[in-house]
């Protein structure tokens, strides 16, 4: 459990703002994850052709 | 609790990722959590679909080959690209789509996502796809990706949708550059008929949409979008679709005429502009004001769509056959 992000916020309110920050560094992780595997593609691409 | 933004907004019930001890059980109606498929939603997975098949077209009708993997990749940075610029498109307009019925729900005005997290999440992908475009294809194709992501963001967006009624026909263009982007990946170059192709998708814009604005023109009056419906009414709107219908129709045409295509492609231009124009001549026709009752804009905007795929596809079938 992540504690002290906000003195105002409920357990509840809390879960969800760690919930949401962890929604979102999945997604931009798996983004650059994407980009990064077709960049290896694509050196491959270009070396094999 | 004015302090805690999540308290202004409303989504969906955060209880799914909750953890089963998670304690008391969350209020469903003021805590939204974000999902994948908001960062999905944020794309308009359903307009990149459109970009996704007149760039492949683009790239399948320029002479020469890309090698199968690279034009995926092509593909997939155009795709990527409109993505990005939706993304930047609802980050700027979170308040106006809030205000609008049919768009309401998005994961901006329904508090899924925050605005900082649409923004980053658009520059990121921006600048992967035109990157990735220019080592898989050529910086052509690259600069031509990021001029239409910065058309539709800023050019578009910013600038002309809220300030005059010919937004959506100048703004047309920034869904239009796909055709050419592909062709560009293959060739590097910008030739006539990529040029036709961009023509064809630009004056398709307007009766499309104006269709669309028709039958949800209070939608957007109330969030003061000057649309072609809320500022010159019912019946000029009508009178522009038809125009622009003639221009598609005449535009669509030309590839054929300059012989730039086969027959494939010029009797299936003629068969589905002839349709469109019909259906353009009865929104022409039609008096109705009553959005509910506006058949004939409906009909005209479902068909502006497989209109589009249709003639896209007969181009590919022709220079298949050729």
């Amino acid at each position: 459990m992540t504690k002290g992000i906000c003195m105002n916020w409920t357990p509840e309110e809390e879960l969800v703002f760690v919930a949401r920050r962890r929604t979102r560094n999945i997604m931009i992780g798996i983004v650059l994850a994407a980009f990064a595997a077709l960049f290896y593609g694509i050196t491959v691409s270009k070396l094999v052709v | 609790m004015a302090t805690n933004p999540l308290h202004a907004e409303n989504g969906r019930t955060p209880s799914a990722v909750l953890p089963a001890s998670g304690g008391a059980p969350a209020r469903s109606d003021t805590l939204p959590v974000s999902e994948w498929r908001d960062f999905w939603a944020l794309l308009k997975p359903r307009v990149m679909a459109l970009v996704v098949f007149t760039g492949a077209c683009g790239l399948v009708a320029a002479p020469g080959a890309l090698s199968p993997f690279l034009s995926f990749v092509a593909i997939l940075c155009i795709a990527t690209g409109a993505g990005a610029a939706a993304a930047f498109n609802q980050w700027w307009e979170t308040d106006i789509d809030g205000i609008m019925q049919r768009t309401a729900n998005r994961p901006l005005p329904a508090g899924r996502l925050s605005r900082d997290e649409a923004l980053g999440f658009a520059i990121i992908l921006s600048v992967a796809s035109v990157v990735t475009l220019a080592f898989a294809a050529n910086w052509v194709a690259a600069a031509w990706l990021a001029f239409s992501i910065f058309f539709y963001a800023v050019v578009y967006t910013i600038w002309l949708k809220p300030r005059t009624p010919q937004n959506i026909v100048i703004g047309g263009a920034a869904g239009a550059f796909p055709p050419i982007i592909g062709w560009a990946a293959v060739t590097g170059d910008v030739t006539t008929l990529p040029v036709l192709l961009f023509a064809i998708i630009f004056a398709w814009t307007p009766p499309h949409f104006w269709s669309l604005a028709l039958f949800v023109r209070t939608d957007y009056a109330k969030a003061g979008i000057p649309m072609l419906p809320v500022t010159h009414g019912i019946t000029e709107t009508r009178r522009q679709i038809l125009l622009y219908s003639l221009v598609l129709v005449a535009v669509s045409v030309l590839p054929w005429v300059l012989g730039l295509v086969g027959a494939i492609y010029g009797v299936a231009a003629a068969v589905l502009g002839a349709v469109f124009l019909f259906l353009s001549v009865a929104v022409f026709r039609s008096r109705t004001e009553a959005s509910a009752d506006m058949e004939a804009e409906r009909q005209l905007f479902k068909y502006s769509i497989i209109y589009l795929f249709l003639i896209f596809a007969a181009l590919v079938a022709d220079v298949m056959a050729a």
